[in-house]
């Protein structure tokens, strides 16, 4: 099993990382917490990026805050990698870039799109309390599993081949919708 | 962290992001607009008849009616004629017909011919090796091992 150190991989995903933060301190603003620090990417640092926010008691506030990437970083790797999980889909991938200007642009979106995709999933730290913190049971019984799945996505090597997993069956998601839905 | 060291830190004003997260957004803006429409209007018809193609090929040869297979690969292959699976299944639909055929030589050479230009792995010499009718299978072998 290869080892590859979480910096290295934040180096190469940087786009995602920087993503990852807008997402949280977007939904800040929306929910009127004002934010003190942000840092969008420190690149070979252990702690990629951060946004340190005013604290707040509303739980639903709390998670929207947590799972700002899951949403933002999730459509926007399902816009951005849709030519390339159309080809695939497909299965026409093999058919040749007409330029090569137009194959580096290809190359860059899709990953723009699939480093961004995997970084969609908040760290534990994003949602570190929230299920304790939920008042209400169903809140309770919704957040408990949801943390826990989260978690999931977070360990090490499984994670990672999660997070791959998840970004590669997001650019899949649209295709798929179209191919079932329209044709 | 608590509350009074995070008065510390300057409070940002809101939605305001730094220069290089607006040019870094206008960047990925600009070749999302050059690739995605051109894609959409120019490009995803010919993916999907190309498709549509390559199922219909795939399930003549699932059907065994090779004949038909060779025709559908065949104008794949003229406008793609790198397609290792398009050469692949014309080879093997040659292979298959040239079973309990009195030009099952001719149909061989034809199928072999087609796979001279690239390299196969051994799961895809097996696949085509599977096809074959046993009498040509050591001189496929011999052959191949020259390639």
């Amino acid at each position: 099993m290869i080892i590859i150190p979480a910096e290295l991989i934040a180096l190469i995903t940087f786009p995602g990382v920087v993503v990852h933060e807008i997402a949280h301190r977007f939904f800040c603003d929306v929910n009127y917490i004002p934010v003190y620090a942000v840092s969008y990417f420190s690149p070979l640092s252990k702690n990629a990026g951060c946004v340190i926010h005013q604290r707040t008691d509303n739980v639903f506030h709390r998670f929207l805050i947590g799972i700002g990437p899951l949403i933002i970083n999730s459509l926007l790797c399902i816009m951005l990698t849709f030519p390339a999980g159309m080809i695939y889909f497909l299965g026409t991938d093999f058919v040749p870039r007409h330029s090569m200007a137009m194959g580096i642009l290809h190359f860059l979106l899709r990953w723009l799109g699939y480093t961004i995709g995997f970084h969609a999933i908040p760290s534990n730290q994003d949602i570190a309390g929230l299920a304790y913190q939920a008042k209400s049971v169903f809140a309770k019984m919704f957040l408990f599993p949801f943390t826990g799945i989260i978690a999931l996505f977070n360990i090490n090597y499984i994670g990672f081949m999660f997070r791959i997993g998840y970004a590669y069956g997001l650019s899949l998601f649209l295709p798929a919708l179209l191919w079932y839905f329209f044709w | 962290m608590p509350e009074d060291e995070l008065h510390e830190f300057e409070i940002l004003e809101r939605h305001v992001y730094p220069v290089w997260i607006h040019l870094g957004a206008f960047f990925v803006f600009v070749i999302f607009l050059c690739v995605a429409p051109n894609f959409i209007w120019n490009e995803l018809p010919r993916h999907r008849q190309l498709s549509a193609q390559l199922i219909a090929a795939e399930r003549s040869f699932s059907n065994k009616n090779y004949v038909r297979t060779i025709e559908l690969y065949d104008n794949i292959l003229t406008e793609y004629p790198t397609y290792k699976k398009a050469q692949m299944r014309t080879a093997q639909s040659f292979f298959a017909l040239s079973a309990d055929s009195e030009e099952g030589v001719l149909y061989y050479n034809v199928g072999f011919s087609l796979l001279l230009d690239d390299n196969y792995t051994n799961a895809e010499i097996a696949t085509l090796c599977s096809s074959l009718p046993a009498e040509y299978r050591e001189d496929f072998n011999s052959r191949f091992k020259k390639v």
